[in-house]
């Protein structure tokens, strides 16, 4: 439920801390480095707040945060903003001293419209159909591509991902 | 299972409260700047903040209802060329309508003519340029390269496709041949894409602001939203000095309901909250295909004053079994006109309506030919030749190169217009499906293997 008559103040407030994280993931599955996906994520959030669409549910808002996310992170890839490509571990290396991303770094050796619909698919649980809606394409490709992921996980993985 | 470590580590990626602060701080500085124009108004007095309309009037009776109900390929998305490994296979089934009508003054200009957004409606072929026999690409170039080849520098890998046998069998269509039967086409048509893409990067060309805002507001008006807010989307390129372009414009509608247009005349429509059209909920996944083919001509019919366009509406199921259950794709593109615009627009332009899982409308996706110049009008190969040069090694897999070809092993061949995003060219191709012996599904599906085959057709 989105809260009513909020202020743009409150609204900065709640959308930052309820979806910096989400959309951080969702820019590091798409960019190859931290500074990249958090510049992403900013630019993200102001065009939240110069186009201030209406929104239905919580639910629509977090999918177009997603969407414009990857989007935003496309255009970054294209425009040669991404500037160098590192293993997740070395990405996060400055707030994750401790952790090992041993399956994330696998997966982000896969193409990346196939990271995309295994990050929305397997961490967020979008079907493939709200997926498709997400990514402005149909779903037999997104669900192409969920199998043809799966079956390279299968085999970077050695058998291990279902 | 490692999805779930993938998950749990997913977890560990948590925003730093610095970020979260200096986040808030850039955006609080922003609400301090000034306000951007007001927003554009309407251009026309009949829009109506209705969601979706399909007025007494603008339905029209199906005067051809299910010409035919075909298994075949598909060939929408060819630009990736990929189909379903695995456990998967497709089944697709079409359906021309009687032409539409639609009541005067209720017609958005031709949206299916590539050419031309505010073209003649009616027009399903590109519009033609002065045409000259062909003789190889302007500037001398050669054919284009084999979209395979192109992907293939990428480093896109293609996977075998297994698919029933059936299928094959049952697949027929204008373009789809029986044994022994050749194209009925002496010349196809070759195009230059008018968009341009660079080396260096993608810079937008094609419709103007306003041709995209004009084309914005006839899609509202063909699905009777009201537009609220029309903002332009920009995007800025660093590569060789900054290089700046128009990207989308994006219509608002109230409850969130967005239109965003391309400047290739691309349209997308996102519900602001998922649509339970007229003809009810979309069928369930594990009804039959003749379900879902009868459904979406009822879409046809409740949404003709968006297809107003197209010549002969025709409707495309596609069904895709996966590992992960069964998808239906619902596409409907102009097979009116001539042989050689249905041919494109099969291939390359048509709307998708997308559904929720639960049955419910949440986005269209009108998808038109890229800008294409017409550059020849190129003599077609039989399918008899395309087929010799396929035996002769010469044609270009579209999966990991397996065994060569036989003959006996040809299953079926299409002809499609290939969409690859990096060529400059849209060319014709021969698609032969090619069973590869010895990889028959190890499940109780009678799924075979077949592999993918491109031999250009002109």
């Amino acid at each position: 439920m989105l809260p009513l008559n909020e202020t743009p103040e409150q609204k900065i407030e709640r959308i930052v801390d309820e979806y910096s994280s989400t959309l951080l993931r969702v820019a590091l599955n798409q960019t190859s480095n931290k500074t990249d996906a958090e510049d992403a994520v900013q630019t993200v959030f102001l065009k939240l707040l110069r186009l201030n669409p209406e929104f239905a549910s919580a639910e629509h808002e977090k999918a177009w945060l997603i969407r414009v996310t990857v989007n935003q992170c496309k255009d970054m890839m294209r425009s040669g903003w991404n500037k160098k490509t590192t293993a997740m571990d070395e990405t996060l290396a400055e707030t994750e001293q401790d952790d090992h991303f041993e399956v994330l770094n696998v997966v982000r050796t896969l193409p990346e419209k196939y990271r995309t619909v295994v990050y929305l698919y397997y961490f967020e649980g979008y079907s493939t159909a709200e997926i498709a809606a997400l990514l402005e394409t149909r779903q037999g490709t997104v669900e192409s591509r969920l199998h043809r992921a799966r079956a390279k996980l299968r085999v970077l993985l050695e058998g291990g991902w279902d | 299972m490692r999805h779930q470590d993938y998950k749990d580590e997913l977890q560990k990626i948590q925003a730093s409260e610095a970020f979260k602060a200096k986040t808030k701080q850039m955006l609080l500085a922003e609400l301090e700047t000034p306000t951007p124009e007001e927003p554009a108004k309407p251009k026309t007095a009949w829009f109506t903040p209705r969601r979706i309309v399909a007025t007494a009037a603008a339905v029209v009776v199906l005067a051809g209802g299910v010409v035919a109900v075909r298994g075949v390929f598909s060939s929408l998305n060819s630009s990736m060329a990929t189909i379903q490994q695995g456990q998967a296979f497709f089944n697709e089934a079409t359906a021309a309508t009687g032409a539409a009508s639609v009541p005067a003054g209720n017609q958005p200009s031709g949206y299916f003519a590539p050419q031309q957004p505010q073209a003649p409606q009616q027009q399903a072929a590109p519009k033609m340029a002065a045409l000259s026999p062909y003789e190889g690409m302007p500037n001398g170039d050669s054919l284009p390269d084999l979209p395979a080849a192109a992907q293939a520098e990428e480093g896109q890998q293609k996977e075998l496709a297994q698919l029933q046998l059936d299928d094959i069998q049952n697949y027929t269509n204008d373009w789809a041949l029986q044994a022994g039967e050749e194209v009925p086409f002496t010349t196809l048509p070759v195009y230059r894409k008018m968009l341009q893409q660079t080396a260096t990067g993608y810079v937008p060309s094609g419709l103007s602001q306003q041709q995209m805002e004009e084309v914005l507001y006839e899609q509202a008006a063909a699905l009777g939203l009201y537009v609220q807010r029309v903002e332009p989307q920009n995007i800025e390129m660093e590569t060789g000095g900054v290089q700046q372009g128009l990207y989308t414009v994006t219509g608002t509608v109230a409850g969130g309901t967005t239109l965003t247009v391309w400047r290739s005349g691309q349209v997308q429509v996102q519900f602001g909250q998922p649509v339970n059209p007229a003809a009810g909920q979309a069928p369930a996944t594990g009804d039959e295909m003749q379900a879902h083919l009868q459904y979406l001509q009822a879409l046809i019919t409740e949404y003709t004053p968006l297809l107003s366009g197209m010549q002969t509406p025709t409707a495309m199921v596609t069904h895709q079994q996966s590992a992960a259950g069964a998808q239906w794709c619902y596409w409907v593109y102009d097979a009116g006109g001539t042989a050689e615009g249905a041919l494109l627009n099969r291939s390359l332009a048509g709307v998708q309506f997308a559904f929720n899982s639960d049955g419910l409308l949440t986005e269209l996706n009108m998808r038109r030919a890229e800008l294409l110049e017409l550059v020849a009008e190129t003599p077609v190969l039989t399918v008899a030749e395309a087929e010799t040069i396929l035996l002769a090694g010469q044609g270009a897999a579209l999966a990991g190169a397996q065994q060569p070809p036989t003959k006996q092993n040809i299953a079926k061949v299409d002809l499609v217009y290939d969409d690859d995003p990096t060529a400059q060219y849209i060319v014709p191709f021969y698609k032969f499906y090619v069973e590869v012996p010895g990889e028959e599904s190890t499940a109780d599906n009678d799924l075979k293997t077949y592999q993918e085959w491109l031999v250009p057709a002109v």
